[in-house]
C-alpha cells in the first residue's frame, strides 16, 4: 500500500475524514510521526490569535531611542569648542587587544527596500593610532552633511566610553560630537554653526567618565573627513 | 476574491530587512521596531500582570536586540524568532523581580496569590510566531487556510466558498500548512 499524498495527510491533520488511508496510517511509522507533526502544527495555529496585533504605545519607542541615544542632540547646545588643553597623544594609553575585520559601512543594497543606500555616502576610513588595532569608517550620512555615521571594530570595552570629535590640527580647535555606542557605533549630529571644511579631521577619543568635557588627549582613531 | 493588505510583507522583505538590522543600519532598526514591535508586545503583555511591566519588557527586548545584533544569524533563524527569544528573557527578569516582590509583600500581608495565565512561553511564543507566518500567506493561500483552520470547513467546502477546484484548494491547504510548520521547525520553541 502507497502512502497517502501529502494533500492527504495535511487534511487529516485537520481532522479530516480521508477514505482508505486511516489503516495505512496506523501501522506506519513514517505516516505517523509526519501526522503528529502537522497535528501539532495545526493545534498550534488554532490557538494563535489571529487578529492583527496592534503596536505597543509610542511610550515604548521614545524608551527606546532614549536608551540607545539615537536622538539628535538638542539645538540649543553650544558645539564645544575646547581650547587645546592637552597635546593630544598619539597611541596613548593603547589597550587594544587583537585584531577583529576591519568593518565597512556598505550597508546591502535593498532591492527595492526604503533603507539609504550608505554605500552611496562620501565615506573615509578611519586608521588606528600607535599600536591599535581597531579599525573605523566614517560616512556622511545625508545629503545636508549635518549628519556623519561613524563605525568602528575592535575597540576594547574600556572604563569610561569612546567620542567623537571633529579636529581642526592646523588652528587647533575642536568640536565635540558626541559618544560611540556599546558597540562602536554612532549617527552623530554636526552642530548647527559648525562648517564640515573648517574641520578636516575625525577623531574618537577616550574619555574616562570624570565629567570634564575636554578632550582625554587619548585618541584611539583619526581619519579625515571624506571630501 | 477578499481585500487584502497590498503591504502584506513577504519573506525576502523581512530577510531583506533582518540582513539591514544586523549591519548596524539605524534606519533598519526602526523599520524592525514597526515590523515587529506589536508581535513582542504581545508576548510581553500576556506574560506579564502589569502593562507598565510589558511596555518595559518591550523596549528591553529593542535595546538588547540592537546592542546584540552581532549575535543574530540569519541563516539560523527569522529575525522575528529571535526576537521573541529574547522576549523570553526580559520577561523572564522582570517577572523574577515581580514574583520576588509579590511573594514578599504577601509574605507580609498574607493575602492569596492571583492565578496568573498559565500557558507557557513557549506556547506563548510559538502561537505569535504562526501568527506571523499565517500573516505572509499569499491572500488566496490564507484565506483557504484561515477557513479550513478555524472556521472548521472541509476542503470541498472551502472549495465551494472560495469557488476554486478541488485539487487547487488541497494544495493551498497543503502548502500553507507546510510554510507554517517550518516557521515552527526554524524558530519555535515548545516541544512537541
Amino acid at each position: 500500500m502507497s502512502h497517502p499524498s501529502e494533500d492527504d495527510l495535511a487534511l487529516l491533520a485537520l481532522g479530516e475524514p480521508v477514505d482508505d488511508v486511516d489503516a495505512h496510517v496506523r501501522s506506519c511509522a513514517a505516516c505517523e510521526r509526519e501526522l503528529l507533526a502537522l497535528a501539532s502544527t495545526v493545534d498550534t495555529a488554532r490557538r494563535a490569535e489571529l487578529t492583527d496585533l496592534p503596536p505597543p504605545p509610542p511610550a515604548v519607542w521614545q524608551r527606546i531611542a532614549d536608551e540607545l541615544g539615537l536622538h539628535e542632540p538638542a539645538p540649543a547646545s553650544r558645539p564645544r569648542r575646547t581650547p587645546w588643553r592637552r597635546p593630544l597623544l598619539v597611541g596613548g594609553a593603547a589597550l587594544l587587544a587583537a585584531a577583529a575585520a576591519a568593518v565597512s559601512l556598505l550597508v546591502l543594497p535593498l532591492g527595492g527596500g526604503p533603507s539609504p543606500a550608505t554605500s552611496a555616502r562620501p565615506s573615509a576610513p578611519l586608521t588606528a593610532l600607535g599600536q591599535a588595532a581597531a579599525t573605523g569608517r566614517v560616512v556622511l550620512a545625508d545629503g545636508a552633511e549635518r549628519s556623519l555615521v561613524v563605525d568602528t571594530s575592535g575597540l576594547p570595552e574600556a572604563d569610561g566610553f569612546y567620542e567623537v570629535w571633529l579636529l581642526d590640527l592646523d588652528q587647533g580647535r575642536m568640536v565635540a560630537l558626541g559618544a560611540l555606542d556599546d558597540a562602536g557605533h554612532g549617527r552623530l549630529t554636526v552642530p548647527d554653526g559648525v562648517r564640515l571644511g573648517d574641520y578636516p579631521e575625525v577623531d574618537v577619543s577616550l574619555e574616562p567618565d570624570d565629567g570634564d568635557p575636554a578632550h582625554s588627549g587619548d585618541s584611539v582613531l583619526r581619519g579625515r573627513l571624506p571630501a | 476574491m477578499t481585500t487584502l493588505d497590498a503591504r502584506r510583507p513577504s519573506v525576502e522583505d523581512d530577510l531583506a530587512l533582518a540582513l539591514a538590522f544586523a549591519t548596524g543600519d539605524e534606519t533598519a532598526l526602526r523599520e524592525t521596531y514597526d515590523r515587529w514591535g506589536g508581535l513582542v508586545h504581545a508576548f510581553c503583555v500576556r506574560s506579564l500582570a502589569s502593562r507598565a511591566d510589558a511596555e518595559e519588557a518591550t523596549a528591553q527586548v529593542f535595546v538588547n536586540a540592537w546592542r546584540g545584533r552581532s549575535g543574530f544569524d540569519a541563516g539560523r533563524g527569522s529575525l522575528a524568532g529571535w526576537l521573541l527569544g529574547i522576549a523570553r528573557r526580559a520577561v523572564a527578569d522582570i517577572s523574577a523581580a515581580a514574583t520576588r516582590e509579590r511573594a514578599l509583600r504577601e509574605a507580609l500581608e498574607q493575602v492569596r496569590p492571583v492565578e496568573e495565565d498559565s500557558s507557557s512561553p513557549d506556547q506563548l511564543v510559538d502561537r505569535l510566531l504562526v501568527a506571523d507566518a499565517m500573516a505572509q500567506l499569499r491572500p488566496e493561500q490564507r484565506r483557504a487556510v484561515g477557513l479550513a483552520f478555524y472556521d472548521g470547513l472541509t476542503h470541498s467546502q472551502v472549495a465551494a466558498t472560495m469557488g476554486l477546484p478541488l485539487g487547487t484548494t488541497k494544495t493551498h491547504i497543503r502548502r500553507g500548512l507546510a510554510v507554517l510548520r517550518r516557521r515552527l521547525e526554524v524558530d519555535g520553541v515548545a516541544p512537541e
